[in-house]
């Protein structure tokens, strides 16, 4: 029984520039080195964003404000290598403000950059989850389409903590460190969190386990 | 038992996340290969985590977003280039007003320290020092109607409750009479059968 690793793997390879350096040149005025930034991690936001708002037109909205505003504030960033830590709580804190108010802005129309069938699944869903809707039989689109509406309901009944420590550890398989960094606590904090929201998505998902 | 349980689930839910030290992952091991249910328990987790992140991400088309981003950063840039010409245009006509409120705040100070002073009046208005005065109001002595014959001091008053050594008994002292004064006869306009005390 081995089990898996701890540690996924860093967004960026060996021969890239780090985090931190490419912070440090966006300060400097490198427009460029900020690109590159959001071509890094952009996806892990939109993933983190959808997990926790169920709806994929929302995460690109949450995810363009995000950068928007760490750009803004980099100046404020104390750590440049914990660039990643810091940004998914930009995108945590945006997402869950989000989900209170149901009020943001939209500087440029984002729809057409999902996928066909996500921007009609969006749709149809009135906001739900799109959960495999670029599968190829509709059957087994909307079987996957009412898994994933189960598994957003049971993640939004958890805590904000716990919730945040299962998208972003278990799901995302961001390193414990980053996650620690991201909810500003502990790394054994985030181990008791995930395990805890485990215990409690294994009650509301019994049946499906 | 019950928090004995879930500590050897907490312990479970490590294992499979691969958190656990080494020691501590033999002895989990260990629990594992006796125990059907920990098994159970532990493939319920795994199932779960395996569930979870089945769960895809939309289809995004990341370098429309990237662009997108980078657009909306432009704009972003533009309107704090725009507010800041407005702040450089503001910042001529502004720090030239607060020179010269400066320049007005100075001179009017200058012209108050160094400008010609107050000649004196030959006969200044002399006023008197206000004194501040304690009227005490008390008893008023009261006087015998007949010809006095004798006066009995019995006690120091006045200046004497002052003195050094009875001034812890100043208090008493000055709350009795200083003096007795004593009449004879009787008052003419009592009666001659009333006792004279």
């Amino acid at each position: 029984m081995e089990p898996s690793a701890s540690d996924p793997v860093e967004a960026s390879s060996a021969a890239a520039p780090s985090d931190g350096q490419l912070v440090g040149r966006a300060m400097a005025g490198e427009r460029r080195a900020f690109d590159d930034l959001v071509r890094r991690y952009q996806r892990q936001a939109v993933a983190v964003s959808y997990r926790l708002l169920g709806n994929s037109h929302d995460a690109l909205e949450i995810t363009q404000d995000a950068f928007l505003k760490a750009y803004g504030s980099l100046s404020t960033l104390q750590k440049r290598e914990a660039f990643g830590g810091w940004l998914m709580r930009i995108v945590s804190n945006l997402s869950l403000n989000y989900r209170r108010s149901r009020k943001t802005r939209s500087q440029l129309p984002l729809d057409d950059l999902l996928g066909p069938t996500d921007a009609q699944q969006t749709e149809l869903a009135g906001g739900g989850s799109d959960w495999m809707a670029a599968g190829s039989d509709p059957v087994q689109r909307l079987q996957g389409k009412e898994l994933g509406e189960r598994l957003q309901q049971a993640l939004l009944q958890l805590p904000e903590k716990q919730r945040l420590a299962i998208v972003l550890f278990t799901i995302e398989q961001m390193p414990q460190k980053q996650v620690a960094e991201t909810l500003q606590c502990s790394v054994e904090a985030v181990k008791w969190h995930v395990f805890q929201g485990r215990k409690k998505l294994r009650e509301l998902l019994k049946e499906l386990l | 038992m019950k928090k004995f349980d879930e500590q050897i689930e907490f312990a479970i839910s490590q294992y499979l996340d691969g958190t656990l030290t080494e020691d501590r992952r033999a002895e989990v091991e260990g629990l594992l290969a006796d125990d059907a249910h920990l098994r159970g328990v532990l493939e319920e987790h795994r199932s779960l985590t395996e569930l979870l992140r089945s769960d895809r991400v939309p289809e995004v088309r990341w370098e429309g977003l990237s662009k997108s981003i980078s657009s909306a950063m432009d704009l972003e840039l533009e309107e704090r280039t725009r507010r800041a010409s407005w702040w450089i245009r503001l910042r001529g006509p502004m720090s030239l007003a607060a020179a010269a409120s400066v320049i007005l705040v100075a001179g009017i100070s200058l012209r108050y320290l160094l400008g010609p002073r107050p000649t004196p009046t030959p006969n200044p208005i002399v006023t008197p020092p206000q004194v501040n005065s304690l009227i005490v109001q008390g008893p008023q002595e009261d006087r015998p109607e007949g010809r006095q014959v004798a006066e009995i001091s019995i006690g120091p008053g006045g200046s004497y409750a002052k003195e050094s050594g009875l001034a812890p008994y100043m208090d008493e002292i000055d709350a009795r009479p200083a003096r007795v004064l004593m009449a004879s006869g009787i008052a003419p306009e009592q009666p001659a059968t009333a006792f004279p005390f």
